[in-house]
């Protein structure tokens, strides 16, 4: 699954750090989910899309 | 604070609560194992005492556990249920080749155990490599679950 939140988290200058802090997770899972390797369970996914703003399919999006 | 640095928090303290309480269940029941071994009329008691505090030492562990689970987020569950199934299945099924082996071959098992080595012994052999086995393939296939998302 394909997801914009390196650009999300860039565009508001904050580190991979930073957002693991917000999201309440470790920075590696954000670096696994930022490279699309990791895809989050729902209760994160509606957690970012919160703390993005926006809704869940515009940050993260199918591959098929 | 965030909630997973307040669980880790609470894991450390846990850690340390645990640590204490082990070393004193441990102290308790090598004093009272002694007493057991020099006087007869003690040995059941002794035994109860040291079952009892192996299970004692046992639940602490499983209290760690479940506070260190609830100090992981989604990702780091994820690794160690992926890697329990996987590295723990593949670890029985390579420990299986020489347990079926020596099952086939009893004389070559006994050929094996190094001199003197006592039954009781040979079956602590048997199960520590058994959980060793199924260890080492959790921590390969941990490690390349997180290798793999870098």
């Amino acid at each position: 699954m394909k997801n914009r939140l390196k650009v999300l988290r860039a565009e508001r200058d904050w580190s991979q750090a930073d957002l693991a802090q917000r999201l309440d997770v470790s920075r590696q899972t954000i670096n696994a989910l930022e490279t699309g390797k990791y895809d989050p369970s729902l209760p994160l996914a509606f957690k970012i899309a919160r703390l993005f703003g926006q809704p869940i399919e515009a940050i993260f999006q199918d591959e098929d | 604070m965030s909630g997973q640095r307040l669980a880790r928090r609470r894991l450390v303290a846990a850690v340390a609560y645990s640590f204490g309480a082990a070393l004193v269940l441990g102290v308790a029941a090598s004093l009272i194992g002694e007493l057991g071994k020099r006087k007869p009329e003690f040995a059941v008691f002794s035994l109860v005492v040291i079952a009892l505090s192996v299970i004692g030492v046992m639940a602490l562990v499983l209290w760690l556990c479940a506070r260190w689970w609830s100090a992981a987020d989604e990702a780091a569950r994820e690794a160690h249920k992926w890697s329990w199934y996987w590295g723990g299945s593949t670890g029985l099924a390579l420990a299986a080749v020489p347990y079926i082996l020596l099952h086939a071959m009893p004389a070559a098992a006994e050929a094996a155990l190094p001199a003197g080595m006592t039954t009781t012994q040979a079956v602590l052999f048997g199960m520590a490599l058994l959980g060793g086995f199924q260890l080492v393939g959790y921590g390969l296939f941990w490690a390349a679950w997180w290798l793999k998302r870098r």
